[in-house]
């Protein structure tokens, strides 16, 4: 996730002229980001979107402010690091605090605006979802809350970009006065213990204070429930809501599968075997040049052949329909749904309902889904569910491949693929969960609200994610082909195969060309599946290769993040014990396999 | 009497009269005299879904058993 670069820099808290952008979680604070310093961070509707802080340049007046994204808190009492954080940034001498308020949820977010007020610094707030607020009944007399808490408060649909402008012009009135009047505006640091002294304020009185204000400033017009709300809370019950979230996964993999096949039979396979491929050829076979130059170029694992063959026909159609759905997904408030109620499941396999949400972002890319296991309350919960990505999760491109692999032959082949992998999910976590020291604490999650994603918001995310890809994927993936063409032209291949085939043929049971899927591997996943399409394989021996591509995870990417998040070590454990388990599972699934194929 | 949040009849309205020490629960905004409703409890051993006045929030079996409640009325 380069484009918006994870800051840890400490020196961050030492800068003049911040403004702090603070609120509950998944109250939209990265779309205002997002819409005031023009850098895109990409916001779900889930709470831990912001894992870490960000900064960007907000511009008032010929005065360049940072602007910084502090991740979202439920209070401020230093319960975990994104707490430490929020306090770290409070205690940093700060120009201004914009608040972000959600209006669906307005005692919560008031109770965390009181216990930021009392730190005293220029506040401007945003009274944000007021849509939802809106269509949930609720009536807001903003005026009396901006009495009541004593702070200007703009009402804002931020997705919508709606009170924005508003929004940035009371917060350069804001800092206008904090400079005039450098005395803080309701002091009461120098007091050493008057009643109302923050510091002797406790939790339970924020509470009731909240309470208090909202229900001064809130009117319940009791409105009849969208159907949107009657949805969301269909999609909580128990019944239906697992046959919901079942029928909704489907969808969202039929959608993906069903029409990334489609894409590639109609338009791309013709595009490239037709189009592009021809059209190189004719163009190289008119320069001279040594064969094994034109072979590397454009031969049967030519540059100018697999590059368009793997990556614009095999990988791209999937990442692209993968992201179009999965950011639905995300944005809907449907994930945190499916968290609660397969909880169950996840808590018997050793951790919680919420990794399920970073075990899904995995099904795109392991590298986004390691990072989001920060959210993870303890150590071991998220070595645990980082281990079981790695291990069982494939990502969107591989899947492709994958797909691509198996489903002609047979969509029981894709099953049994998928099954295998459940079992070595199931398997992994068990596992990890034994060997590692610690605990991992129970669910505790906050349900959203339901909500359309909103169109605009969509599809900027929809294209910063594919952006995303193709500036960090198209890199590697160039290289893997680059490297499989000329080990395959220029006869280094043959080599290798003889090398290995004790273990590719002898043990896998598959022809020794199949090496090169254990080479390119080592450069990204799909690119270990992508060499089997090419082979003419058996059955039997698809679903070994297949297994094998799967649980077979030396991508350089994975290996680069592991080692930033956890340290050298933990990333060549994990990245060793795939290479080693999807050998050794591969051998006793082909033997297994032919002893059954003997049998009957 | 009060009586765990796991256990306790679902669809009405409770007072927690004790809640563990675990600080993301009060801040969150289960603790001593908050007043929450009971909505679902999910089969084999999935969480308890509650709501508290606008916010609604689910919470591990492990946890909810050491909730302790009191009837609202």
């Amino acid at each position: 996730m380069s484009c918006h670069e994870i800051l840890e820099d400490k020196g961050i808290l030492e800068a003049d002229n911040k403004i702090l952008l603070m609120g509950s979680p998944n109250v939209g604070k990265s779309v205002f980001f997002s819409a005031f310093t023009n850098i895109h961070v990409v916001s779900s509707n889930y709470a831990g979107t912001t894992v870490s802080f960000m900064k960007g340049t907000l511009r008032i007046k010929e005065t360049d402010y940072t602007l910084i994204d502090v991740p979202g808190t439920y209070s401020l009492s230093a319960t975990s690091e994104a707490e430490d954080v929020a306090i770290r940034f409070l205690s940093s001498h700060p120009k201004a605090i914009l608040f972000v308020l959600n209006a669906a949820d307005l005692e919560g977010s008031i109770k965390l605006a009181l216990e930021v007020l009392d730190y005293n610094i220029p506040m401007v707030a945003a009274l944000n979802l007021s849509d939802v607020a809106k269509r949930q009944g609720k009536e807001i007399n903003v005026k009396l809350l901006e009495q009541q808490l004593g702070i200007p408060i703009i009402p804002t649909v931020a997705v919508k970009n709606q009170g924005l402008k508003e929004l940035k012009q009371k917060l350069e009135e804001v800092l206008a006065e904090g400079s005039n009047n450098n005395s803080q505006a309701k002091g009461c640091t120098g007091c050493a213990g008057c009643s109302g002294c923050p510091k002797g304020t406790a939790i339970l009185s924020y509470w009731e204070r909240a309470r208090e204000i909202v229900s001064v400033c809130v009117k319940d017009t009791n409105a009849e429930p969208s159907r949107l709300d009657k949805f969301g809370d269909a999609l909580i019950r128990p019944w239906p809501g697992i046959l919901l979230s079942v029928i909704i996964l489907l969808i969202s993999l039929g959608v993906v599968v069903g029409a990334g096949k489609g894409l590639r039979a109609v338009l791309l396979l013709p595009l490239v075997n037709k189009g592009i491929v021809p059209l190189f050829e004719s163009l190289f076979s008119r320069i001279s040049m040594p064969e094994v130059l034109y072979n590397v170029l454009i031969g049967q694992y030519g540059i100018f052949r697999i590059s368009f063959e793997w990556i614009l026909a095999l990988v791209m159609p999937y990442v692209i329909l993968f992201q179009l759905v999965f950011s639905f997904l995300e944005d809907s408030g449907i994930l945190p749904r499916m968290a609660v109620l397969f909880d169950n499941i996840m808590r018997k396999l050793g951790v919680q309902g919420g990794s399920l949400i970073n075990i899904m972002l995995g099904f795109g890319c392991a590298v986004p889904a390691i990072i989001g296991t920060r959210t993870a309350t303890t150590r071991k919960e998220r070595l645990i569910v980082t281990t079981i990505v790695c291990f069982s999760v494939p990502c969107i491109s591989q899947t492709g491949a994958l797909i691509s692999l198996l489903a002609d032959y047979s969509y029981w082949l894709v099953l049994a693929v998928f099954l295998t992998g459940a079992l070595v999910f199931a398997t992994i976590a068990k596992i990890t969960g034994r060997m590692l020291k610690g605990k991992v604490d129970p669910l505790v999650i906050e349900i959203p609200n339901l909500l359309i994603p909103e169109r605009k918001a969509y599809f900027k995310k929809f294209f910063v994610r594919v952006k995303q890809f193709l500036v960090e994927a198209e890199g590697p993936m160039l290289l893997a082909v680059v490297f499989a063409a000329i080990l395959a032209e220029t006869g280094l291949l043959a080599g290798i195969s003889n090398l290995l085939k004790p273990l590719v043929s002898g043990w896998l049971g598959l022809p020794p060309e199949a090496s090169m899927s254990l080479i390119l591997g080592i450069i990204r996943r799909e690119m270990s599946v992508a060499p089997l399409l090419a082979l003419n394989l058996s059955g039997l021996q698809m679903y070994v290769g297949a297994v094998v591509s799967l649980v077979y995870v030396p991508c350089l990417s994975v290996f680069g993040i592991l080692a930033k998040e956890f340290n050298f070590r933990v990333a060549l454990s994990i990245v060793a014990g795939t290479v080693f388990t999807a050998l050794t599972l591969g051998g006793i699934l082909n033997h297994l396999g032919q002893l059954l194929l003997m049998i009957f | 009497m009060s009586k765990d949040l796991y256990s306790v009849e679902k669809g009405k309205e409770y007072i927690v009269t004790e809640a563990p020490d675990i600080k993301l629960l009060s801040s969150i905004g289960i603790f001593k005299g908050a007043r929450i409703k009971k909505d679902y409890v999910y089969r084999f051993g999935g969480p308890v879904s509650i709501s508290l006045s606008t916010r609604k929030i689910a919470i591990g079996k492990d946890i909810a058993e050491k909730i302790q409640v009191k009837g609202a009325n």
